[in-house]
């Protein structure tokens, strides 16, 4: 029963809010606060029933009847979920928490507060629902939470427009998880996980199809190629938003939505490379992108696409555990980059590295906890991102396909590259941003107030610790608790020995290119590849492609549909009305020259008839005579019988 | 009797006809009195024939006839009067030229 | 006129339809002649033709009195008038109306019309006279005096208001 108060907690803050909010002014998020706290609280017992007594909590009730068989809905707490649960909740009241300092002056404070509300109520519903119809409506929730976020400003044009390609995207994305479920509750008939479990095989030939689809939903969500496009635009919306939504909780939806359905993957290795390259080809392409860009929050943005490939290729790669532990650890380290990078915006009211510099001085709480965490993502052990790097690597390193044995290498040394990108772009960004002499007036800017720097150190303490759970010295404990157990593939050691070394020259290069300003390439070799570098720093012109060839060709038919509206169906409907007021003028009209035509006509014909009959009267007697003597003329002959 | 009886009113009837004729086409005013005075004689010649082929006891159409001359006299007196009382007024007795009852 | 026969009687029809051909010839130039005092003539011509025809129908005082009074008073009256009024012999000016044809096609329908329905009807056959005398002077006085005694005086009484009319209608008025 306690489990059905973890999301409705936020539900009831959010309806308090949405409809009282304005009364409580600066206490709005308080009650947001004490939701979540509530729902935190039950997280964490929920998580020690699951690990002392090895209960999965479930609480269920039958929907509706669905001739004759019963539909269930209902929560349930296992370690994936509960994992999940945890992160969202504790980080979230962070975040929130931040949120206070962050949007003290906005004048709608207290629905901020409300959608982050309704924010935490569908993604904990999603975690926690045990089948795919509750999910569903979980999931279809934190779209429109998100969407209502990132346009939360939406006077500004590119804000709305930003929240319209999120949620477009990822509706597009939607469509494969909702024919997915459609397929599953037509084949299976049954649409919980445990059902899906233990049904798996009975697919049959289906069970690629339906993995695809659902992978297709995730990369709606998970903002992997090519529906990646979202992501970086939703940064219009507030800072803590980002943190929230797109980089610790509702991006990793579809990672948490694969690792739940894995078991419909693994028996298809075709399924499975396509996971992983997708993943993994995003995550290059991604990284590649952040090198280049000087928006703090671009960077950031571009760096979660990297990480959620990450993801998605140790899926791919027949993982859960180092899918779920990364994404555990990049929750973490990202939700601070983000507040941090916040932090910096909020000082310095512009978000381009260009114009920063030298912030370390004048915010140093920020600035350290930035960097903590971008050690923690460079992969620097011991801190968090290692010990998940390490993992995925594992895993990459023992995949193999049937078709293609080697692949599994391809992958691994795919990894270490893209581990040595991300240390070398975020080391840029931390250069740039915190380093060297200041370029504007970065003399000015001053350390942002405790509300926001308290959950700062926080989430440092966690970025750096919280991979020790999944790490030897940790005790394994937490492969133990999600049953991954020993796969028989630790990383060996020389794998992390390149890695880090890897990572470390990935840092190097950005200190010697950003912070001593030697140029790293000979300058021939610069201009020649300048056309490379504009492509990627253009993000590929993947925007430009899908706005030539999907948005314009779209709009050009509904401004079609819009014009045969307009002229045939309005049109006929006009015409239906001149018709009528036609006929009505005819009828006018005849009723004018016709009726009262004949009406004047008789009256015509009566005068014409007299004037004919008035030649009559001459005023000649003798006509008159005549006329009576032809009359007793006829008269006589008619009755002498000579006329008949 | 000499000749048929039909005989003598065809002649009645053919002086019925000119005068009716006469009546209807004489310009003159004085002419158109002319023309009725033959009218009231056929009509007199009639009623001495049949007198005379079906006879009555008393004569009965020779009286008649009598008391047609007498009316047709008075006629012609106040017709003739009349006449003189329009020419004085108008210097015409032309009856397509007297159209005071025109309609 | 007594009863004529044999030859005498073919001289009496022929001497009948002479008359009655001349009385007709009268009435015609009665209404045809441009010159009224012509015209006038032919009227007299015709009133004394219709006397030799009531002398053959045996009405000698009809006869006389047509004379007397029609041929003697009337058509004098007439001729009165005539010279009184008429521009008497305009060559210019048209003896019949515009109506000539209409009436002359009327009058000939009757004309002919009667005509036919006279001569093809069946007379009762007129009584034999055998000896009877035909009608007296006397007996027409009578018959005026008692059967149409009402007729003789609205007569007498018609013709003094004629008479004053005609007085008073045609005097000069006083200016």
């Amino acid at each position: 029963m306690s489990l059905l108060l973890i999301p409705l907690f936020p539900l009831i803050a959010f309806l308090i809010l949405i409809l009282a909010g304005r009364r409580f002014g600066k206490a709005a998020p308080a009650i947001s606060l004490l939701a979540l706290a509530g729902s935190a609280f039950l997280s964490v017992s929920a998580f020690q029933a699951l690990r002392t007594v090895q209960e999965v909590l479930r609480v269920s009730w039958t929907w509706l009847s669905l001739g004759g068989k019963p539909l269930t809905m209902g929560f349930q707490a296992d370690a994936l979920s509960t994992t999940m649960c945890l992160v969202v909740t504790i980080i979230g009241f962070f975040i929130m928490l931040y949120s206070i300092g962050y949007m003290a002056e906005d004048k709608r404070f207290s629905r901020f507060f409300a959608y982050l509300s309704l924010f935490f109520t569908a993604i904990l519903t999603l975690v926690l629902a045990d089948n795919f119809l509750l999910l569903y409506i979980g999931w279809e929730g934190v779209g429109l939470c998100s969407y209502l976020l990132i346009s939360f400003w939406f006077e500004k044009p590119a804000a709305a427009n930003a929240g319209k390609k999120a949620f477009i995207t990822t509706r597009i994305g939607d469509l494969g998880l909702f024919g997915a479920i459609l397929l599953l509750a037509l084949r299976l008939g049954d649409l919980s996980f445990v059902g899906l479990e233990a049904k798996a095989a009975t697919l049959g030939a289906m069970a690629p199809v339906v993995a695809l689809l659902i992978f297709w939903g995730a990369c709606g969500k998970s903002a992997q190629f090519p529906l990646h496009v979202w992501l970086p635009d939703a940064m219009e919306g507030p800072t803590p938003v980002s943190a929230l939504i797109h980089a610790a909780t509702m991006v990793a939806a579809g990672i948490y939505l694969v690792a739940r359905t894995l078991p419909l993957f693994l028996p298809n290795p075709n399924a499975m490379l396509v996971v992983a390259i997708v993943g993994g080809f995003t995550s290059f392409f991604a990284a590649t992108i952040a090198c280049t860009q000087t928006d703090l929050k671009r960077i950031l943005a571009y760096s979660t696409l990297s990480q959620l490939g990450l993801m998605m290729l140790a899926l791919g790669c027949g993982s859960a555990f180092a899918g779920m532990f990364h994404l555990v650890t990049h929750a973490w380290f990202k939700a601070l980059l983000f507040l941090g990078a916040g932090s910096v915006i909020h000082a310095m009211h512009h978000q381009e590295i260009t114009r920063m510099g030298g912030l370390l001085k004048t915010m140093p709480i920020t600035a350290t906890t930035f960097i903590v965490a971008s050690i923690a993502m460079a992969g620097i052990p011991p801190l968090s991102g290692f010990w998940s790097k390490e993992e995925i690597l594992a895993s990459a390193a023992g995949f193999s396909h049937p078709a293609f044995p080697g692949v599994g290498q391809i992958f691994l040394w795919l990894v270490i590259v893209i581990s040595g990108m991300t240390a070398f772009y975020i080391t840029r960004a931390v250069v740039l941003t915190f380093l060297g002499e200041p370029r504007e007036q970065g003399h000015h800017a001053h350390e942002s107030p405790l509300v926001m720097t308290g959950p700062l150190i926080f989430l440092s303490i966690g970025a750096a610790a919280v991979g020790l759970l999944g790490s030897p010295w940790g005790g394994h404990f937490f492969q133990r608790f999600l049953g991954a157990a020993e796969e028989g593939h630790h990383a060996s050691e020389w794998i992390a020995i390149v890695s880090v070394t890897v990572a470390a020259g990935g840092i190097a290069l950005a200190f010697l290119r950003y912070g001593a300003g030697v140029q790293l390439l000979p300058a021939g070799l610069r201009s020649a590849l300048r056309p490379v570098y504009n492509a990627v720093a253009n993000k590929y012109y993947v925007d430009e492609f899908y706005d030539r060839w999907i948005v314009q060709p779209l709009l050009r038919l509904t401004q079609r549909a819009f014009s045969f509206d307009q002229k045939v169906v309005d049109g006929a409907v006009n015409q239906a009305g001149e018709t009528g007021l036609r006929l009505s003028r005819a009828n006018g009209a005849f009723d004018q020259y016709g009726v009262d035509g004949a009406v004047n006509g008789v009256g015509f014909t009566f005068g014409r008839a007299g004037a004919t009959l008035r030649l009559i009267q001459t005023g000649l007697v003798q006509n008159y005579l005549l006329i009576a003597s032809a009359g007793a003329v006829v008269l006589f002959l008619l009755l002498g019988g000579v006329l008949r | 009797m000499i000749v048929p009886l039909p005989h003598i009113l065809v002649v009645s009837a053919g002086l019925f006809a000119i005068g009716l004729f006469g009546a209807l086409t004489r310009r003159n005013a004085i002419g158109i009195l002319m023309s009725i005075e033959l009218i009231l004689n056929s009509a007199n010649l009639n009623l001495i024939a049949f007198n005379r082929y079906w006879g009555t006891s008393n004569g009965a159409g020779q009286v008649t006839a009598l008391l047609v001359i007498g009316i047709a006299a008075s006629g012609a007196v106040v017709g003739l009067a009349l006449i003189l009382a329009i020419f004085r007024h108008r210097q015409t007795i032309s009856a397509d030229e007297i159209k005071l009852l025109k309609g | 006129m007594h009863e004529f026969v044999g030859p005498l009687e073919c001289a009496a029809k022929a001497a009948f339809y002479v008359v009655a051909a001349v009385t007709l010839a009268g009435a015609v130039m009665a209404v045809s002649a441009r010159n009224l005092f012509r015209a006038a003539l032919g009227l007299a011509l015709c009133l004394f033709g219709v006397a030799a025809l009531y002398f053959f129908l045996e009405a000698e005082f009809l006869a006389v009195t047509q004379l007397l009074v029609y041929v003697g008073a009337i058509l004098t009256l007439i001729i009165f008038g005539v010279m009184l009024t008429a521009r008497i012999a305009d060559p210019t000016v048209a003896r019949w109306n515009k109506q000539a044809g209409w009436a002359g096609g009327l009058a000939l329908v009757l004309g002919l019309g009667l005509a036919s329905i006279l001569l093809k009807t069946s007379w009762p056959a007129a009584p034999s006279r055998g000896g009877s005398p035909p009608v007296q002077l006397a007996t027409l006085g009578r018959t005026l005096i008692s059967t149409y005694l009402l007729p003789f005086e609205l007569l007498s009484i018609l013709l003094l208001g004629a008479l004053i009319g005609a007085i008073v209608v045609a005097r000069k008025e006083k200016t």
